[in-house]
């Protein structure tokens, strides 16, 4: 990992643990919201539905509450400098390029159906990831998607969406 | 002897050319669709059960047999090689076999979880023979304060787990908790944490958490850094095969796998998770190489692979003698039995020894045929790394969404999904462990539905688990477990001090 | 370019494979005595040749029992798709079972017993599929909101539906679906461990009524028929439901398990999941919830021992919201013809499951009552508010 980094040296950052200490604790408070929403149930029953989701909050919250500590009052200069290493490493561009094409994806499956939708997944996806030959990508893509789409509809008793090429599949 | 006749007419029966063909035939099946990342054996053995129905009874479950061995085998390739495991029992494995493949030792990971399954498979098809009917005994001495301690001394597992921070360990153990808890709580028959949300209902499938996590997590960390980072193509380095070395630190881990797979999965609550976890902790605990956990060490991946597969034979132990099926793979062969009008049970045994024989004897044909398929195609697989990366990593997520939406045609799953994978994502950058996770997700149901029947049955006296013996002895085990790490210095400390006040140089030079 | 055909190699070995598979796999099916292969495969297609004639006859008063417009369609014998194309789009098209559970489960084994006598009863594809969720409950909303006026698109459903929508308080529920039929019903059994110290039903009663948190029931799932059949006795017995110390188990053979263990005092499950059990001398069967004394069974039920409970496990089959009363008719005659099949009738034997045959509106006004008393029982238990 360090071969690659092309910042090495001992930086520190505690940005991205304080944001994570913050999303622990904010968490942490769901899940206590959450225990109280729990209806008691009916019946007889020595432990109710509300004791092991409380548990989890507190612990949640207690050790959200020490993470939060290590990245400010004690700081952990170990964590703090992977942390640094992998901010300097990040192109964040990649992560939502990808992660927008994963949730259109999910949504293409139904509208397109699945072969285009697979086809064109993977073509993008492949050029988000660096690869530079278009044809190929298509290629597999389009060969993958009809693989899967046939062996699992035809043989496998799996329903996948058929979408825009319903009439020929 | 009666048994072991009733064993080789079952061999007679499954080693025709006919049943060995179709052996031959499930084994590649299951291992070609197992292998596709994100698909674990559970999913593709209900995928390609329907196959076997082509053919009468015997004919079948050697193929499922094959099919079996050939989708945990093809499932294990992909968990070791590209960090995808497409089930929770192959977990334990993925952890020390994906760091091993990162360390030009993949070869070797395969090898040694494809002969571990085969010495595993062999031990608990002996124990399955002769020890099934007293075994199914034992188990219903279990009740419910015994599964809880169980659970108990699986959680001590996590501190094998949690990597280089305790602290970042427990939070990834807690996030787990907490995705366990999420759902209609089974006692109670009330909703929990499902924010509104239908497909919530019934928790979140832990397929849906392990591929999210693992799969979409190292999905996403890697295009992260695509641009940085140049391609680490990881060749082999050294032999493909195993050194002898590595063959020397493998058996124990082998041995010790199936003895904590086979009596732990033939429990009526077990499963395969548990024993993998456990397996995985007690390589790590008594290995001489401590300081290769984490970076590759091949007892992490002997070990849980001979317990999984041993746990599948001890699954068999239940479902064929009880009729209870404890887990998914399981469930899907009660089908299969119920499909030829067979009700595995008490009577199983006495309705159609032939059938019980020649599957437990298919099985081991099963097996085998694996371990002669699968050795030789060693190299190929390893070739998976050489996939140019963006097509490789695409097509990952191509696979792990088909097989996250072939669980229940449903889009918000697969939606769920990625938002883990999210998470998982954020837990690789900041160094956090993801097995305590997963291992938090499989073990807070049971953990809390045992502890809350306990209670109810004892109406609320706590003194259940320490009155009954089961219960006592294995809560006593995990204090051990807990324990036991810190004797040694314990001991040093104590003699430490008392050599402080008796030798004052080496005192004062050891207390630096 | 090497290394991609390599990629795309794979995936179609695995496919060549499968077909090789499906074609090898036939002619031993068709040799095979019980043909499990049109039992169980996932799309049975309608048997065309031996078949030929009957499925034509059925076809036919199919499409007059529609009330089809094509009144000509009666005479008409070439074949039976084009027949049954009179009545719109019923008869055309595949139909799609939906089984809201996972593989295995009671409405799965009952939507693929339904499966070849219904592909025969209407020359259809016929396609069964899960959508497991919380009592059938996540696939009763599938199917409500996405077919809805799809007279192709049916569903099982059954006591354990009624129950889990009032439980979870769920936004769907059954009034929204088209009952078609109901198709069959299972007794429940409750039973102990043959070391248990309760010799019939009414020392098990005695000491409920007395003292009911003291009784652990194990059983299904909470708000599951076994729960509803513990909170019938107790109030027949006049304990207090809501003191009822009742187990709850996800599934069968996890219930299954802390009966035997003798963890609780006594188990509530379906009669056919403990029958071998109970022949193998490993349970003691205290009492059956059905209306009469089962045949070649020696078990009281639960009214012979003085409790004036019947509580049927039943199972039906609903269509869409918004099908024509047209489709619903031909629906229902489809489904009287599937009832007539010797495949129907085997699968009952064979499963274990009475006839309990009820179409329309006899079924609709069934729903109804059983909807009132379940919802009365879950308030009692206290699972319902």
């Amino acid at each position: 990992m360090s071969t690659s980094d092309p910042q090495p040296g001992p930086r520190r950052s505690f940005v991205g643990p304080r944001i994570l200490s913050g999303a622990i604790l904010g968490l942490g408070l769901v899940v206590l919201y959450g225990s109280f929403q729990i209806r008691q149930g009916g019946g007889y029953s020595a432990v109710g539905p509300r004791f092991f989701p409380l548990a989890v909050a507190v612990g949640l919250l207690a050790l959200g509450l020490i993470f939060l500590l290590r990245t400010t009052l004690i700081p952990d200069l170990d964590l703090a400098e992977h942390a640094a290493i992998e901010e300097s490493a990040t192109h964040w561009q990649s992560v939502g390029l990808l992660l927008a094409a994963l949730v259109t994806y999910a949504f293409a499956l139904q509208l397109l159906g699945y072969v285009v939708a697979t086809a064109l997944f993977i073509s993008v996806v492949a050029r988000f990831l660096g690869s530079r030959s278009v044809v190929r990508d298509l290629v597999v893509g389009v060969g993958i998607a009809l693989v899967v789409y046939i062996g699992f509809t035809r043989f496998l008793g799996v329903r996948l969406p058929a979408g825009l090429l319903d009439f020929i599949l | 002897m009666d048994v072991w006749n009733s064993l080789l007419n079952g061999f007679a029966t499954a080693l025709s050319p006919e049943y060995l063909l179709l052996a031959a035939i499930g084994v590649t099946l299951g291992t070609l669709v197992g292998v596709l990342p994100g698909i674990g054996p559970a999913l593709t053995v209900a995928l390609l059960l329907p196959i076997t129905y082509n053919f009468d009874p015997t004919g079948a479950f050697i193929m499922f047999a094959g099919i079996y061995y050939g989708g945990m085998y093809g499932g294990s390739t992909t968990s070791i090689l590209l960090n995808t495991p497409g089930e929770s029992a192959s977990v334990a494995t993925t952890i020390e076999g994906f760091a091993m493949a990162k360390a030009g030792r993949g070869g070797a990971a395969l090898a040694t979880s494809a002969i571990g399954s085969f010495v595993a498979g062999t031990i608990s098809t002996i124990a399955i023979t002769f020890v099934a009917p007293a075994v199914a005994q034992l188990a219903l001495l279990f009740q419910p304060a015994d599964y809880f301690a169980l659970t108990v001394l699986a959680f001590v597992s996590v501190t094998a787990l949690v990597g280089r921070s305790l602290l970042r360990g427990m939070l990834s153990l807690f996030v787990g908790l907490f995705v366990g808890l999420v759902g209609i709580d089974v006692l109670s028959g009330q909703t929990r944490f499902t924010f509104g949300v239908r497909e919530l209902l019934d928790g979140l499938d832990i397929v849906v958490v392990a591929v999210g996590l693992f799969a979409v997590g190292e999905a996403l960390y890697v295009a992260s850094r695509m641009r940085y980072a140049a391609e680490e193509i990881v060749g082999v380095k050294g032999s493909v095969w195993m050194t002898r070395d590595e063959w020397r630190r493998s058996w124990k881990p082998w041995l010790r796998g199936t003895l904590i797979g086979f009596p732990l999965g033939s429990l009526p609550a077990g499963g395969a998770e548990i024993p993998t976890f456990l397996s995985y902790s007690l390589e790590k605990r008594l290995s001489k190489h401590k300081e290769e956990f984490g970076r590759g060490a091949i007892e992490g991946v002997a070990g849980p692979e001979a317990a999984n597969n041993a746990a599948f034979s001890g699954v068999l132990v239940p479902l064929l003698t009880l009729g209870i099926p404890t887990s998914a793979t399981a469930a899907i062969l009660l089908v299969a039995f119920q499909i030829y009008n067979l009700q595995p049970g008490p009577l199983l045994f006495q309705n159609a020894p032939d059938l019980v024989w020649a599957l437990i004897a298919s099985l081991y044909i099963g097996n085998v045929m694996l371990l002669v398929l699968n050795l030789p195609l060693v190299r190929i697989w390893i070739k998976l790394l050489e996939i140019p990366r963006p097509l490789l990593y695409s097509s990952i997520l191509v696979f792990a969404t088909l097989g996250v939406y072939s669980l229940a045609n449903s889009v918000i799953d697969v939606l769920i999904m990625y938002g883990i994978g999210l998470v998982g994502f954020f837990m690789r950058r900041y160094d956090f462990p993801v097995g305590p996770t997963v291992l938090g997700v499989i073990l807070v149901p049971l953990m809390e539905a045992q502890f809350r029947r306990a209670l109810s049955i004892s109406q609320g006296d706590l003194t259940i688990f320490l009155r009954r013996p089961i219960s006592l002895t294995i809560l006593l085990l995990a204090v051990a477990a807990v324990l036991l790490p810190y004797v040694p210095a314990l001991i040093a400390r104590l003699r430490g001090k008392k050599r402080t006040e008796g030798r004052f140089v080496f005192g004062s030079g050891s207390e630096d | 370019m090497y290394r991609m055909i390599r990629f795309i190699a794979l995936p179609l070995l695995v496919l060549l494979l499968l077909a090789a598979c499906g074609a090898a796999g036939e002619p031993t099916g068709a040799g095979g005595q019980d043909s499990p292969a049109t039992a169980a495969s996932t799309s049975a297609n309608a048997p065309s040749a031996a078949a030929e004639s009957s499925i034509t006859a059925s076809a036919v008063a199919s499409a007059s029992a529609g009330g089809a417009a094509a009144s000509t369609g009666g005479t008409t014998t070439s074949g039976a798709a084009t027949t049954a194309g009179g009545s719109a789009t019923f008869g055309t098209q595949p139909i799609n079972i939906m089984a809201p559970a996972a593989p295995g489960g009671g409405w799965d084994q009952t939507a693929r017993a339904v499966q070849p006598g219904l592909a025969a009863a209407t020359n259809q594809n016929v396609q069964v599929y899960n959508v497991p969720g919380a009592g059938g409950t996540v696939g009763l909303a599938q199917f409500v909101n996405d077919h809805r006026g799809n007279p192709n698109q049916l569903m099982m459903t059954g006591l354990v539906m009624v129950g889990a929508i009032q439980t979870n308080n769920a936004p769907v529920d059954l009034t929204q679906a088209t009952p078609l039929a109901t198709l069959t019903t299972e007794w429940e059994a409750i039973v102990v461990p043959t070391n248990s110290k309760y010799q019939n039903l009414k020392e098990l009663m005695d000491d409920f009524k007395a003292n009911p948190s003291a009784i652990s029931w194990g059983g299904g799932s909470a708000g599951s028929t076994d729960h509803v059949l513990v909170g019938l006795l107790a109030k027949e017995v006049g304990a207090d439901p809501s003191k009822i110390n009742y187990i709850a188990h996800s599934g069968g053979g996890e219930a299954l398990s802390a009966i035997l263990s003798g963890a609780v005092s006594a188990g509530v499950s379906g009669l056919n999941e403990v029958r071998d059990q109970v022949q193998a001398g490993q349970l003691r069967l205290l009492g059956v919830s059905s209306d009469e004394r089962l045949e070649g069974l020696d078990a009281p039920t639960v009214t012979e021992a003085g409790y004036n409970v019947t509580l049927p496990n039943w199972r039906g089959i609903v269509a869409p919201p918004d099908i024509s009363a047209e489709e619903r008719a031909a629906m229902i005659a489809a489904l009287e013809r599937m009832h007539e099949t010797p495949e129907w009738q085997q699968a009952l034997e064979k499963n274990g499951w009475n006839d309990f045959f009820r179409t329309g509106d006899e079924f609709t006004s069934f729903l109804q009552e059983e909807t009132t008393r379940l919802q009365t029982v879950l308030r009692d238990i206290g699972l319902v508010q």
